[in-house]
């Protein structure tokens, strides 16, 4: 199981204006709110914890679970599985290399960077300081602390190419490893380079992997480019690394913050154009080298960090005018000195509108040092025109490529990810980019979605509404699909169309009418769950091959016996009759069954032992039967209840301190509603603001009749002369109104008779004030005022008890029970839907058919069988049609051996009754 | 890597094994900068294996992306003649049918297995069964001493075309054997083939061609009407199953009269019982069904696209690409519980599988997606999931590369 922990030095922070994260490197990572609530919720939770986090119940499992690899793999996250650890090639030898780095001030730096390239795996390495004109004692250093290194002193600081230049012309190795002084090296950094140039008998030269120093999870960029409008850019720069770059095999040009030359490419393609200040220096040789044959190689396995804009980066002041006439001066003549006249012109004319839109504004904000690198940058252009035109025609004339083939090789390539001067990671690009990117196996494999076997599809058919008012059975199905979503392949079938939608849980329509239409989801099913007549309406499913999950939670042939109380004898005998035989059916059917409560069980097991469902099969296979049939009760939603005002303050009958008392679900003929309100003017005497509302006197699935209790209840309160005054009814609430309204009660009854039916059920209703820890009062003798005793929350009163109700109601009310009880608690704790399911998730996980099941196999392969005929030359006629006149003739030794041994047989046994004769 | 693929047909050349050849070559050459000859016939297609009077294209050698291309004459006369006795020995179950249906299926290429042996190949790879040319590569490959791996495409409902002997006597021989399902893959260990040497890979798609367009617009730029459309797009023939569709659809207009019927793929003759047929019903219903008889390849994607149900119950499919290319499209399938389709569709987690030829439960599956359109863009969803992660060509032919290395190393191992 994978979980994660936020490393003690990643922190918030609050300077940029927009949530970011400070990383362990003491850089920034620009995030948004929804990245960031998910990187606090993730800390010290699992992966499955955060899966379920309350606030991302609407997004996509898949984007969360992105989410979490993202921010892990950024560094911002610690994720706790299996760790592999990074294997550092062994030392190799090979050609010399030559590492120059050109240094200014830069002791700080290479206190870094030197160790750094001294540890590389590659030998033999010679490594050259150019010092460009330091004032600070780097030479000094360079002599005293590493004498190996060939440290050149240039008394005045030149431009970087001129730099460049002269550490090569003193560098003997076979390749050269230009460095900044801002760099730190992996160690087989330059290995790796040296492969990538080895690979190609073309390459000129090998750009290495920049990330960036402060936030190493990002790329600083692998390569470089130049394109017609705005600055050249680093490829790939801002994003993270999954590993999507690491089939990058080409790139347009290297940056020499970090590239390897081949030394005979460098001798063809010549020195670096010291025409260059600073800056597109590196573009304008690897793109001469690209003119000229040459292939400019990605080694995206060369890591090496560089500190992009200081050891903190985000150095988001823009560009002084310095750099700026340095950069627009750069760009400039990396096109007139490489492009051909379409090209040239083109990028001319782009670069020339971008400055003179940008000196304009310039201007217009008084800002004339920008205003004046632009012209600076134009007319140096203009002043060296006279030195450009010869170098361009002697490259020209050696050219050997077109511009066409050469920015072939950009279209593709990933653009910028930066905010201001911040790597950025968001939800969006979170969803837009980076999952995809997973999904479609371009990153390394992420833990994340580490898949092990193909989740088993189970559906889970309905037999009632699922919507936004639903009664218990919806109730019940559809937070049973949610509990089991993670683990399985989860379908919905429901009976009507919903409004519902809920991320990661298919809902689909079935027709009852047309049965065809369950069918077809049971065929596509590894396993479906059905319960009730449902074997009546659909009889294909005595014929599935599908495995069955029965769920008997409902005793409804129980049940019956009171819906239909006031029938004729006979038509009640009659629906008795079919109730037990659709249970019998049932039995019969099923691999596995669940039920709501042990007592159930014993029921169950009962009605399962007369179907001979209990027999040495089943009993071999698991002596206990749980294997057979298990509670998979009722539980409660992992999320706390909403709390949103639905009466309190809204009704002009409720204020915030009415005592509300709830019956929370419909009021059916089987319940004892009337208790309750005849109780109820002894309530108003000791609580006149008190308020009695039931909420449901009709089912939400308008086919079923509206229950008699349901009216005898409205006149009985119209009676008492209490309705619509201290007493309200609601046909049905929405599942989310039901929710608040829990949330605002103060006690939630429900009563009943003591009958057979009650002792075997259990009320939903009671399971939600359970969850919205609500105290209960209920009636004796069913399995959840057992549990109301046992946890301490509510009151247990005798049935059709007057006194005893009006007298526990003003109790209640007069001492509420905290909601911090422990009772709730303990209750949450057993009831959650998660633990509830898990014996159908294990069944589902690991069961098969039941071991009874003999019905035929899986409908798999087509096999050929032979057709049935009489006599021998119609078995011979089929042989030689199934099988080929060969084999049919290959058959007729075997054949006559077998008619020999069965002659011999039948003689022996004729024999041994003749010799007792 | 020097890799040979000898293959029935390549590009112009239309059919599943030719694309599946033509993009993996492709892409070895594009990814890893292998080299990579096709020997293949100058045929479009089968039928110019037993048809002298069938197209032909340029004979000899040709370049196409990278990949060397040698196109070889086919002896069709020599199939052509076999034709009366490959029928007759089949009916009867003669000895040696198989023989004769081999020599009718063709292709017969003189001196395909000596110029197999003699091209200087680190691999030879050949694709598809039941044909002819597989047996000569096996052949070329013996006798130069090199790795053979063979890709079958094998379809066991067709009696005629793989109930022979022969090709099952042939797999165990090869170093490696590419199968296009799991179904494909189980069905050859069954018959005598090694765990070791099956590899089960299947074919592509290119996934950024399809899905880039809503339907309301793939539909008005194809002058479609606008109403919930179901389509069949592939190989009009009735072992594909257009049959069972238009069977099913009467039953469909009853439950949802605004449904359309979009009906694309080449021309052949089993096209027009198809028009036929299609005639034949009311005025209303033959004005709800659109037909696009041999479209352009570049329509291809705006066809996907229009669709909201894409119904495609053949019964004979080595693998079935037009899953894939719909999937691609974020389409919901229907396919049928048949041969390899159950190792492509997932029932009920990317798509529906019905019984083949049961135009009943063909109906039931459109009208359900057709009225469950949440759960429709669901299962297309997860499909289009499932070709993003698995079948893309690039990722298809990276998967023949470690097959060919595996088969290269083993052939290098010392004994």
């Amino acid at each position: 199981m994978i979980s994660y922990s936020i490393p003690s030095d990643v922190r918030e922070d609050d300077e940029l204006g927009r949530p970011a994260l400070v990383t362990s490197q003491g850089g920034k990572v620009a995030v948004d709110q929804a990245l960031l609530e998910l990187w606090r919720y993730a800390d010290g939770r699992s992966l499955e914890a955060c899966l379920a986090a309350p606030d991302l119940e609407a997004q996509p499992a898949d984007t969360i679970r992105a989410a979490l690899a993202c921010l892990a793999q950024a560094g911002l996250l610690r994720r706790h599985d299996k760790v592999l650890s990074r294997k550092i090639p062994d030392p190799t030898r090979g050609d010399l290399v030559s590492a120059v780095i050109v240094a200014h001030n830069g002791k700080g730096w290479l206190e870094e960077c030197i160790p750094s390239l001294l540890a590389q795996t590659h030998s033999p390495l010679e490594v050259i300081v150019v010092d460009n004109g330091s004032s600070d004692d780097t030479m000094q250093w360079l002599r005293r602390d590493y004498p190996q290194v060939n440290a050149l002193r240039l008394a005045k600081t030149q431009s970087l190419a001129a730099a460049i230049n002269q550490g090569i012309s003193n560098a003997e190795g076979v390749y050269i490893l230009l460095l900044n002084q801002d760099v730190r090296l992996e160690p087989d950094a330059l290995a790796h380079m040296l492969d990538a140039a080895k690979a190609s008998v073309t390459c000129a030269a090998v750009a290495a992997k920049l990330k960036l120093w402060w936030a190493p999870s990002f790329l600083n960029g692998l390569g470089n480019r130049v394109d017609s409008t705005s600055w050249g850019s680093d490829v790939g720069i801002g994003h993270l690394d999954l590993g999507q770059f690491a089939s990058m095999r080409e790139v347009p040009s290297a940056c020499f913050a970090a590239a390897l030359i081949v030394r005979s490419a460098w001798e063809e393609v010549g020195p670096v154009d010291e025409g260059f200040p600073m800056y597109y220096e590196d573009s304008e040789w690897c793109y001469r080298a690209r003119l000229l044959g040459y292939s400019i190689a990605a080694a995206p396995h060369a890591v090496v960090y560089h500190a992009f804009g200081g050891r903190e980066g985000g150095d988001d002041k823009g560009l002084t005018p310095f750099k700026l006439r340095n950069v627009a001066y750069g760009r400039l003549r990396f096109a007139v000195k490489l492009l051909q006249p379409r090209f040239a012109a083109r990028f001319l004319w782009n670069y020339l509108n971008e400055d003179v839109r940008n000196l304009i504004v310039a201007v217009a904000k008084r800002d004339l040092g920008i205003g004046r690198a632009y012209v600076h940058a134009w007319l140096k252009l203009i002043r060296d025109l006279p030195d450009i035109i010869p170098q361009r025609r002697g490259l020209q004339a050696r050219r050997v490529r077109p511009e066409t083939e050469v920015y072939e090789l950009q279209n593709q390539l990933p653009g910028r990810r930066l905010w201001r001067s911040y790597p950025e990671l968001t939800w969006s690009r979170v969803q837009s980019e980076y999952l995809s990117l997973i999904l479609s196996q371009r990153t390394s494999a992420m833990p994340e979605f580490a898949v092990s076997e193909r989740r088993p599809h189970f559906l889970i058919v309905s037999n009632d509404v699922v919507d936004t008012k639903m009664a218990g059975p919806g109730v019940r199905y559809l937070e049973m699909a949610r509990a089991l979503k993670e683990e399985l392949e989860v379908t919905l079938a429901i009976p009507s169309a919903t409004s519902l939608q809920l991320p990661g849980l298919r809902m689909v329509q079935y027709w009852e009418d047309r049965p065809e239409s369950l069918k077809l989801l049971v065929e596509n099913a590894d396993i479906a769950l059905i319960s009730g007549y449902m074997v009546e309406k659909f009889p294909f499913l005595e014929e599935t091959k599908r495995r069955l999950v029965v769920d008997l939670y409902d005793p409804f042939f129980l049940e019956n016996l009171h819906y239909y109380a006031t029938e004729p004898t006979d038509t009640q005998d009659n629906l008795n009759r079919h109730a037990v035989e659709v249970t019998n059916r049932l039995a019969m059917l099923g691999d596995y069954f669940i039920c709501g409560s042990e007592r159930q069980r014993d029921f169950w097991l009962g009605v399962l032992g007369a179907n001979r469902r209990i027999n040495p099969s089943t009993f071999g296979d698991d002596a206990s039967l749980r294997s057979l049939i298990d509670v998979v009760g009722i539980g409660f939603p992992k999320r706390e209840p909403k709390r949103t005002p639905f009466l309190r303050g809204i009704h002009p009958a409720f204020t915030d301190k009415t005592p509300i008392v709830l019956w929370g679900g419909g009021i059916w003929n089987w319940l004892d509603p009337l208790t309750l309100v005849e109780a109820w003017p002894k309530v108003l005497e000791q609580y006149s603001q008190a308020r009695l509302v039931f909420l449901g006197t009709r089912h939400p699935n308008p086919s079923v009749p509206e229950h008699e209790m349901a009216a005898k209840t409205v006149a009985l309160a119209e009676e008492i002369s209490e309705k619509d005054e201290t007493v309200f009814f609601y046909e049905w609430l929405p599942y989310e109104e039901r929710e608040s309204l829990l949330t605002e009660a103060n006690v939630g009854v429900t009563l009943h008779p003591v009958h057979i039916e009650t002792r075997f059920s259990i009320r939903t209703r009671v399971m939600d004030y359970f969850w919205a820890r609500l105290p209960v009062l209920i009636t004796s003798g069913d399995v959840v005022s057992e549990w109301v005793s046992e946890y301490a929350v509510g009151k247990v009163v005798p049935p059709h008890d007057t006194s005893a109700v009006a007298e526990a109601l003003c109790e209640m009310l007069e001492s509420p029970l905290a909601s911090s009880e422990p009772g709730f608690d303990a209750l949450r704790e057993t009831f959650n839907w998660q633990r509830v399911v898990r014996p159908l998730l294990e069944y589902c996980l690991h069961g098969q058919h039941a071991p009874d099941w003999d019905r035929p196999g899986e409908l798999g392969a087509v096999r050929l069988e032979y057709p049935e005929r009489s006599g021998t030359i119609g078995r011979v006629m089929a042989v030689w049609r199934a099988e080929g006149f060969i084999h049919m003739l290959l058959r007729i030794p075997s054949h006559l051996r077998w008619r020999l041994r069965h002659w011999y047989h039948r003689l022996r046994r004729n024999r041994i009754p003749q010799r007792r004769l | 890597m020097r890799i040979l693929h000898v293959t029935q047909g390549y590009y112009p050349a239309i059919g599943g094994t030719e694309l599946l050849i033509q993009r993996v070559s492709e892409e070895l050459v594009a990814q890893f900068g292998d080299e990579v000859t096709v020997f293949t016939t100058d045929c479009y297609n089968g039928e110019g294996f037993h048809n002298p009077g069938a197209p032909r294209m340029t004979r000899g050698w040709e370049e196409r992306d990278g990949v060397r291309i040698q196109r070889f004459p086919v002896l069709s006369r020599v199939s052509s003649l076999v034709w009366f006795p490959q029928v007759v020995a089949y009916r009867l179950n003669l000895p040696l049918n198989q023989y004769l249906r081999a020599l009718y299926g063709g292709p017969v290429i003189p001196g395909l297995a000596k110029a197999i042996r003699r091209f200087p190949a680190d691999v030879v790879s050949a694709s598809s069964f039941p044909l002819l040319h597989m047996f000569a590569a096996a052949r070329g490959a013996r006798q130069s001493d090199r790795p053979l791996v063979l890709h079958g495409g094998l379809h066991p409902e067709d009696d005629w075309g793989f109930q022979r002997p022969m090709i099952y006597r042939m797999i165990p021989r090869a170093s490696r054997y590419i199968a296009n399902t799991s179904y494909e893959a189980q069905y050859v260990l069954e018959r005598g083939a090694s765990e070791q040497r099956v590899r089960t890979i299947g074919v592509g798609v290119d996934p950024d061609s399809y899905g880039r367009t809503s339907a309301a617009e793939a539909k008005r730029r194809l002058g479609v009407d606008p109403g919930p459309t179901v389509g069949f797009i592939g190989q009009i023939g009735g072992h594909k199953g257009v049959d069972t569709l238009l069977r099913a659809m009467p039953r469909v207009w009853i439950e949802i009269p605004e449904a359309r019927l979009l009906i694309a793929g080449s021309r052949t003759d089993y096209a027009i019982r198809i028009d036929r047929w299609i005639d034949s019903w009311p005025e209303h219903h033959q004005q709800q069904t659109t037909r696009r008889y041999s479209f352009p390849q570049g329509e291809k994607p705006w066809l996907f696209g229009s669709l909201d149900v894409f119904a495609y119950p053949s019964g004979f499919e080595s693998f079935g690409i037009a899953y894939l290319e719909a999937w691609a499209s974020g389409k919901p399938v229907i396919g049928c519980r048949r041969g390899a389709v159950p190792s492509v569709i997932e029932a009920g987690r990317d798509g529906l599988l019905i019984d083949y030829q049961d135009e009943d439960m063909l109906a039931e599956a459109i009208i359900m997606l057709l009225k469950n359109p949440d759960w429709a863009c669901d299962l297309g969803e997860a499909g289009k999931r499932k070709v993003l992660m698995h079948f893309t060509w690039p990722k298809v032919a990276s998967r023949f590369r470690e097959v060919y290395q595996e088969a290269l190393r083993e052939r290098n191992r010392p004994e």
